[in-house]
């Protein structure tokens, strides 16, 4: 299995449905969080963090 | 731009080499990214292990090495067209993917993205080494002793003169043919190795878009990246865990025994990297144990898997672990020496990095590295990406491919050993490609959400790759000048390396046959002197018991070789305050008598302060008299 197998292993097609379920809802307010989080850490020594010395 | 040219060859070469030695290793037949990671990694174990034959032969000079290397790609190319390979990988790269991406939107942001990381980190990569404490004190500075020497030998009084150094045989390479730029650039040549090794390997039970983002991800890592651009070890060390690890399961999955003996290879190559690699021994031997089993009697005998596994560890790491046990009695010197009975190491530990050790702190890990990486970083930019975070949760339900437990067990062996050891982040890099596997899980499931949270989604991973990216571009800016020229080498180190502004000074006055003895500084890569480090050299001699409390320290040291004395003082508080703090009584008494008494040592040089971590410091050359 490779580059070229078959459909079956591509993993899911995208979805078409417009309307989310409650658990992509409850996904959503994790990635709010973390996002909140990570960008609150990024204070002024953070970015010298990220930035490297 | 020789760098580049020289990591553009040892490319081609390892994975020249590796293609050659694969054909019997199990890597036939299987799908061409893959040949080519796994070639790639098997080429680059056979170039380390050139370079310490040569070492080791006492024929460490340009000359030997690039004929070595020569002749190398030369019989691999050979060997590889007389198998028809050459002519097969010509017709597939005129079928490659590569024009594709740019008539797919979906595949331009994530190209674009990782092409902006490689030639960002590539830059910084390409200025000399500065403000890389690791590296200056001994990924480099033992490589440049095996230059000067031309050959492979056991450093004197040296706390990682046994450690495992597959990495510094490279690095030596890269001394020897270029300069600490080029040793630089294998780590980086590893990165892309790793994340082509994602890519490759998250295609198994993900879909190819899944598999090209948790490639760019692990690229697009700021802890990532950032160490990508040093010569220390720990992106090479993610590179031989993950593949060991990847050959494995995909060696169980598609009964190939050839390819066990290839993953055990990668497994040793990762012990011989850091002693921690020795996880990617043990974890996936007793995981493939398992995974035969319940394979049952068709996978055919599992202790024939195990000793393939085992002697590839073997073949590539055995080396290392021997010699330490043969010339020290502990294999995993200068660790674990308790067990060995021998001395405690001399060790400088950060004591204001990590977390309480408890359950609360354990579980909430994998928030804590994220959100709180200034608790795990020693200001090397040690960060992870929030989009591992946001993805993790999606890749703990559904469908889960086979390697999936192999990949949790991994970092969760990582995860505990780092827990509850140094909890240095970049020590925790070689769980990270497996975290990136588990997000092309979470990308996937992605896929089949509604359309307004799938588009939300993917735009949150975007903008926090793309932050992070811009963050690596800002830090770039700061070394175009020297790598294009514009400033002076010198002047850039002036600037950034205190240790730079010493070795200068002693470069440039005490005679070619001075030794010195050097106190609190460890960064003793750009002397251009033999130097020891006290804090070893009191370690092994314990002098003070030769010498006696009331003794002469000078003489003592002169008869031992050295000639001048340097001491970094990390204080405002001067030499009495250095002294104070690196030396226990009686051995500060003994050097306050020669420095500060003037008994046998004079001052040949004091350094304006300069500053080091936002501390000033400033240095002291000391002359030992002759008796």
């Amino acid at each position: 299995m490779g580059l070229d197998e078959p459909a079956r292993a591509r993993g899911p097609h995208m979805s078409k449905r417009k309307r989310p379920t409650f658990t992509e809802f409850a996904w959503v307010a994790w990635l709010l969080a973390v996002g909140v989080c990570y960008a609150a850490s990024v204070y002024v020594p953070e970015v010298r963090g990220v930035l490297g010395r | 731009m020789t760098a580049v040219a020289w990591i553009v060859f040892f490319s081609a070469l390892a994975v020249s080499m590796g293609w050659a030695l694969g054909r019997r290793l199990g890597l036939s037949g299987l799908a061409p990214a893959q040949q080519v990671v796994f070639a790639g990694g098997l080429g680059i174990v056979a170039e380390s292990y050139a370079v310490l034959a040569l070492g080791v032969l006492g024929c460490l000079r340009p000359l030997p090495l690039t004929a070595v290397l020569a002749a190398l790609f030369a019989l691999s190319l050979w060997l590889n067209a007389r198998s028809g390979a050459l002519a097969g990988a010509a017709s597939a790269l005129k079928k490659a993917p590569a024009a594709r991406v740019w008539r797919d939107p979906a595949l331009i942001l994530p190209v674009l993205l990782a092409a902006a990381v490689l030639v960002f980190s590539l830059l910084i990569a390409l200025a000399p080494p500065a403000q890389q404490s690791d590296a200056l004190c001994y990924h480099l500075e033992l490589p440049k002793q095996y230059v000067r020497a031309g050959r492979f030998f056991t450093v004197p009084y040296s706390p990682n003169a046994y450690m495992p150094f597959f990495m510094e045989m490279l690095f030596t390479a890269g001394l020897l043919l270029q300069g600490p730029q080029l040793a630089a650039l294998f780590q980086w040549m590893l990165g892309v190795l790793t994340a082509a090794g994602v890519f490759a390997l998250a295609r198994r039970g993900g879909s190819r878009p899944a598999a090209l983002f948790a490639g760019v991800l692990f690229l697009a890592t700021p802890g990532i990246f950032n160490n990508m651009s040093t010569a220390y070890v720990d992106v090479a060390l993610a590179c031989f865990t993950f593949l060991a690890a990847g050959a494995l399961a995909l060696a169980i999955e598609e009964m190939r025994k050839g390819l066990a003996l290839t993953a055990g290879v990668f497994a040793g190559a990762a012990a011989a990297i850091k002693l921690t690699g020795l996880v990617a021994v043990a974890v996936p031997a007793l995981w493939g144990l398992a995974a035969l089993r319940r394979r049952g009697p068709k996978a055919g005998n599992p202790a024939g898997w195990l000793l393939l596994f085992l002697g590839g560890a073997v073949l590539s790491g055995g080396f290392w672990y021997a010699r330490a046990a043969a010339a020290t009695g502990n294999p995993f010197y200068p660790y674990l020496n308790e067990l060995f009975g021998l001395p405690l190491a001399s060790k400088i530990r950060h004591s204001d990095i990590g977390t309480p050790l408890n359950l609360f702190f354990f579980v909430s890990l994998p928030w804590n590295v994220v959100v709180v990486p200034k608790w795990f970083d020693p200001g090397m930019g040690e960060r992870l990406s929030a989009v591992y975070l946001g993805l993790l949760p999606l890749a703990l339900w559904g469908a889960k491919p086979r390697w999936f437990s192999l990949a949790v067990l991994m970092m969760a062996a990582h995860a505990t050993l780092w827990f509850f050891g140094n909890q240095t982040l970049r020590l925790l890099f070689a769980a990270v490609p497996f975290w990136a596997c588990l997000a092309a899980l979470g990308f996937d499931r992605v896929r089949s959400f509604s359309a307004p949270v799938r588009t939300f989604a993917i735009t949150w991973c975007a903008f926090f790759m793309l932050f992070d990216t811009a963050a690596l571009a800002y830090r770039a800016k700061g070394f175009a000048p020297v790598v294009t020229g514009a400033q002076e080498e010198r002047a850039f180190l002036s600037s950034r390396e205190p240790s730079f502004q010493a070795a200068q000074w002693i470069n440039s006055n005490l005679p070619a046959s001075a030794k010195v003895l050097s106190i609190w500084e460890r960064n003793l890569f750009y002397l251009a002197r033999p130097a020891v480090r006290e804090d070893q050299f009191r370690l092994e001699e314990k002098y003070v018991q030769a010498i006696g409390e009331s003794g002469a320290l000078a003489p003592f040291l002169r008869r031992q070789g050295f000639t001048h004395v340097l001491l970094r003082a990390p204080s405002r508080q001067g030499v009495a305050g250095a002294l104070g703090e690196w030396f226990d009584a009686p051995y500060r008494a003994l050097w306050e008598e020669a420095l500060l008494g003037g008994k046998g040592a004079t001052l040949a040089h004091e350094s304006p302060p300069v500053s080091q971590w936002g501390e000033p410091v400033r240095y002291f050359v000391f002359r030992l008299e002759p008796s």
